[in-house]
C-alpha cells in the first residue's frame, strides 16, 4: 500500500514524476498495490488522470492545509483505518493454508528500497510456486526495530536456510532501526551470512540498469561488485534461484 | 494464489512537503507498535539522483 501526499510541490519533483509516480502506478495496475492519495494543496491533478482517478482520503474543496489541526488530526485518523482495511487482519485460513515441509528455507532478505521490495515480492511469490512447501525467511520483511534484535533473529534463520539471496540497486536503501548503526541493514546483513558461512550459499542480484559510478558510496560499491552479484535479467535470476536451491 | 501479507505501507511525499509528515508519522507508530502496519519512505533516493538517466 501507499499513502501519497499530494501538492504543487509533489507533482514538480522530477523524481516523484518521473520515477517513482510512474512505478506506484504501474504497481497498481499490475499487481494491485492500494494507492491512497491525500490532498495537501490545490495540485494540477488533471495532468495525471492516472492518478487524479483515484478515491483519495480528502477532496479538492478540503484541502489538508485548510484544515484545523483537529481535523488534520481526524484526517490522518480516517487513514489508519483506510490502511488498516487495507492490510486487513492476518488471514488464519491462508496462513494455515500454507503447510511447509522439512527442506531446508531459502533467506530472501529485505528489500531496502521501493522498487527493490516490489521485486521482492515477485520473487517471493515465484518461489512459493516454484518450490511449495520451502519457506522462505525472514517472516517479518521489515528491517527495523533494534539492530541487536534485529540480528538475533537473523542469525536464527541464517542457521536453518540453504540460500542466502539478496537484491541490491545502486541505492542503499533506508535504514530504518531504531539505534544507531553505522552500517545499513543491506551490508548488514551480507556480512554476517559472510562470518556465519550460513547459509552456505550466497545469490545476489543487482539491477544493471543502475549505473555503479552513481552508487552511494564506496563499502555499498564494493558490495555491488562483489563476486557472488548477478546482474542477470529478472525473470533469469528468479530461475537461478531456484537452479541453486535444488 | 499466495502472496505475501502486505504491511508496508510507503509515503511518498515531495521533501517540500516534509513538516506536513509530523502528524501522519504519529499515526504511522501508532499502526506499527500494534503490528498492524509498517510506514516507510525512501528517503535515501530522493536528493535529486538521476539515478535512472
Amino acid at each position: 500500500m501507499a499513502v501519497l501526499l499530494i501538492s504543487e510541490d509533489f507533482l514538480a519533483s522530477d523524481f516523484i514524476s518521473r520515477v517513482e509516480l510512474p512505478e506506484l502506478l504501474k504497481a497498481r495496475e499490475e499487481r494491485g498495490l492500494v494507492i491512497l492519495p491525500v490532498y495537501l494543496s490545490p495540485p494540477s491533478v488533471s495532468d495525471y488522470p492516472d492518478l487524479a482517478k483515484i478515491q483519495a482520503l480528502n477532496s479538492a474543496d478540503n484541502l489538508l492545509c485548510n484544515m484545523s489541526q483537529w481535523d488534520q488530526d481526524a484526517l490522518w485518523l480516517l487513514m489508519s483505518h483506510e490502511i488498516k482495511r487495507a492490510v486487513g487482519p492476518l488471514p488464519a485460513e491462508s496462513a494455515r493454508a500454507t503447510r511447509h515441509d522439512d527442506r531446508p528455507p531459502i533467506f530472501l532478505a529485505p528489500a531496502a528500497t521501493v522498487p527493490l521490495s516490489e521485486f521482492r515480492d515477485d520473487v517471493k511469490d515465484y518461489l512459493t510456486l516454484q518450490l511449495p512447501g520451502v519457506r522462505v525467511l525472514p517472516e517479518a520483511s521489515e528491517p527495523g526495530g533494534f539492530v541487536e534484535a534485529f540480528l538475533s533473529n537473523v542469525r536464527t534463520d541464517f542457521g536453518r536456510a540453504a540460500l542466502f539471496v539478496q537484491l541490491l540497486d545502486i541505492n542503499r536503501g533506508l535504514d530504518c532501526f531504531d539505534d544507531a548503526c553505522e552500517q545499513g541493514s543491506v551490508a548488514l546483513l551480507h556480512s554476517c551470512a559472510l562470518d556465519l558461512k550460513r547459509p552456505k550459499e550466497i545469490l545476489q542480484w543487482r539491477d544493471v540498469k543502475g549505473p555503479l559510478s552513481k552508487a552511494a558510496d564506496s563499502p555499498h560499491r564494493r558490495l555491488l561488485e562483489g563476486p557472488t552479484v548477478s546482474t542477470s535479467g529478472r525473470e533469469d535470476f528468479k530461475r537461478m534461484i531456484v537452479e541453486r536451491y535444488v | 494464489m499466495p502472496g505475501p501479507r502486505r504491511t508496508r505501507v510507503f509515503l511518498s511525499y515531495s521533501h517540500a512537503d516534509t513538516a506536513w509528515l509530523k502528524r501522519p508519522k504519529i499515526f504511522f507508530e501508532t499502526l506499527k507498535l500494534r503490528g498492524v502496519a509498517q510506514g516507510w519512505t525512501d528517503h535515501q533516493i530522493r536528493p535529486g539522483d538521476h539515478w535512472s538517466d
